[in-house]
């Protein structure tokens, strides 16, 4: 580790390590990351890691598709020789409410527009899709065959590793302590192994963030929350779609291991960095998963655990550089959403960073939206 | 010398054999956390209740630290596997004290 | 073959009961676990790893690992060593992974 590169990226997850990777691909190469723990140690490490394009808005649907398209080709886009765990099953979301189905229908124009290959399902149609699936309640269903899900700890070692084949350095458990601004200027990061000098530094540590740029003396609306998750052992091939629905706050996949993961959100969960598990999600998730999977009664859960969504008030990234601290700029609260846009992301971050076009315009991302009310709305997030 | 170390299993959840930890370990995997996320060690039926001592035990003779020095993974619950039928009844039981009821 | 004397402890069996192992009838006593019985009627190979096939048996036998895993009454991934033996039951090896009935 030396004692000042030209950019210092703060957290080893999937946006760190991506938006290191993007970096180093278009020649600003003298960049480290600092990991306070292990690689993925934060959400990145804990999220149910589904890739879907099913959004609401132009904004969501665009930064997903595209992600997409690097997903699918991942390993060889990074270099990788392990196996990022792609697996297009498809997202089958269903709707139990009115509302809920004629939004469905709102998004489906939205994703065609892009250029999204979804479609509405036909109530009789659902069972070719998921065959034991308990159809009760369920109003209205869409369905998109490249949505899928895909190895969080695979993907980001994938950008890890060609990130550090073009010179880029990783450090892990190295706790950045301070920020060092003068004069309006990022000058570098204290760390629990020294201090480092860098012209830019980038926040890229999820739940915390909000807590980092503070240091900076840059305030924003990012809060973590924490949401739990479960998976059970291993078993023979039953479902290929992730099944999801917002309603009742749950999704849940089979992965192509054979473990099924769900997960489920709280409406009453507060805001904290709280990542422990408890054992009414446990029984709850059950119980709501098994009421569309029967089916899925039988299985038996093996873990459960947490980490922590990044909530914003619109429910979508933050991407900002602090007015106290030029060079030092924010990329977070991507609010549950954040593993599947980052390929996306880290490309448009890091096209602004190497003064390259972009068909995205990063400004739209910034702070500045919640007092002009430009927010980046978005109807259908779980 | 034969190389046993291919058929020798550190997670016999999940078949993964003494040579796939070592040779994590050689490209330059510190801990635990990361081996269980490159190999899947640990991450079968008994969730490294068998294989976590192994592998810290490779950790400890390669890195020269002592075994309690190891960093564990963090220990979640359930302690036994339990099915997903036996939770949704508990759920409906304590909110009805009726079982089996279909939400509306 | 089971310890019929002990120093210490006496065993209150019960009445011998049959079951059946891939199809073939096996005698227990009701006090066993299925795993016991097997062993008793020489039965070594309980099923197969599911990433390499390798055959296996008893490990732990406290019912912690998953080397034990075999299907009982069609249900996937039972820990044999800790369930006990009932009349009729129908164990069979399992190999790989579990196949959950829809």
């Amino acid at each position: 580790m030396k004692k000042s590169y030209d950019v210092v990226i703060i957290g080893g997850g999937i946006i760190g390590c991506s938006v290191a990777f993007e970096l180093a691909k278009r020649g600003r190469k003298d960049v480290l990351v600092v990991e306070q723990e292990y690689l993925t140690s934060g959400a990145t490490g804990r999220c149910g890691a589904g890739i879907r394009q099913q959004w609401g808005s132009m904004l969501n649907a665009t930064l997903a598709l595209e992600s997409t398209h690097v997903f699918e080709n991942l390993e060889e886009y990074t270099g990788y020789d392990g196996d990022c765990g792609l697996n297009q099953g498809g997202y089958l979301l269903i709707a139990y409410t009115e509302k809920e189905w004629e939004q469905f229908q709102k998004n489906l124009e939205i994703q065609h527009q892009v250029g999204i290959n979804s479609h509405a399902v036909p109530l009789d149609c659902i069972k070719e899709i998921v065959p034991h699936i308990n159809t009760d309640g369920i109003q209205g269903a869409c369905f998109c065959a490249s949505d899928g899900h895909a190895d969080p700890f695979h993907c980001t070692y994938a950008y890890a590793k060609g990130a550090q084949g073009m010179g880029v350095e990783i450090v892990t458990y190295t706790k950045v302590t301070g920020l060092k601004v003068e004069n309006g200027r990022i000058r570098g990061v204290a760390t629990t192994r020294g201090d480092i000098e860098a012209k830019v530094v980038i926040n890229a540590t999820g739940g915390h963030a909000a807590q980092m740029a503070m240091l900076a003396g840059d305030e924003l609306p990012i809060f973590p929350e924490r949401h739990q998750i479960l998976i059970t052992e291993p078993v023979a091939h039953i479902m290929n779609p992730m099944v999801m629905s917002f309603h009742r706050h749950f999704y849940v996949q089979q992965t192509p291991h054979g473990s099924v993961i769900m997960g489920m959100g709280d409406p009453n969960e507060p805001v904290s960095l709280n990542t422990k598990a408890s054992w009414q999600y446990l029984e709850h998730n059950a119980w709501v998963v098994t009421q569309t999977l029967p089916a899925f009664r039988n299985l038996r859960v093996v873990r459960q655990w947490a980490g922590h969504y990044d909530m914003s008030p619109d429910r979508n990234p933050i991407i900002n550089e602090a007015k106290s601290a030029e060079g030092f700029i924010t990329i977070a609260g991507f609010s549950g959403h954040g593993f599947m846009v980052a390929p996306r992301t880290a490309i448009l971050v890091s096209n602004y960073l190497t003064g390259q076009q972009d068909s995205l315009d990063i400004s739209r991302f910034s702070v500045e939206r919640y007092k002009t009310g430009e927010l980046l709305l978005e109807p259908s997030v779980v | 010398m034969k190389n046993r170390d291919a058929e020798i299993m550190i997670c016999r959840c999940e078949d993964v054999t003494r040579e796939t930890i070592l040779k994590c370990i050689a490209e330059g995997y510190q801990t635990l956390d990361e081996i269980k996320r490159v190999t899947r060690a640990g991450m079968g039926p008994c969730q490294g209740r068998t294989c976590r001592q192994l592998i810290a035990a490779e950790l400890s003779r390669h890195y020269g630290m002592p075994m309690e020095e190891v960093m564990m993974t963090t220990f979640r619950p359930p302690v036994k596997p339990i099915s997903l039928g036996a939770l949704a009844d508990a759920y409906e039981h304590e909110r009805t004290g009726h079982k089996h009821e279909k939400i509306v | 073959m089971r310890i019929d004397e002990h120093p210490v402890l006496s065993f209150e069996r019960g009445e011998k009961i049959n079951f059946f192992y891939n199809g073939q009838e096996i005698e227990a006593y009701p006090t066993e676990t299925i795993a016991a019985a097997l062993h008793a009627a020489g039965v070594r190979k309980l099923g197969e790893s599911p990433e390499l096939h390798r055959p296996r048996g008893l490990f732990c036998a406290i019912g912690n690992c998953s080397s034990c895993f075999m299907i009982v009454d069609g249900e996937p991934n039972m820990r044999v060593c800790v369930m006990k033996v009932r009349s009729g039951m129908r164990v069979e090896e399992q190999r790989g992974k579990g196949v959950v009935g829809i």
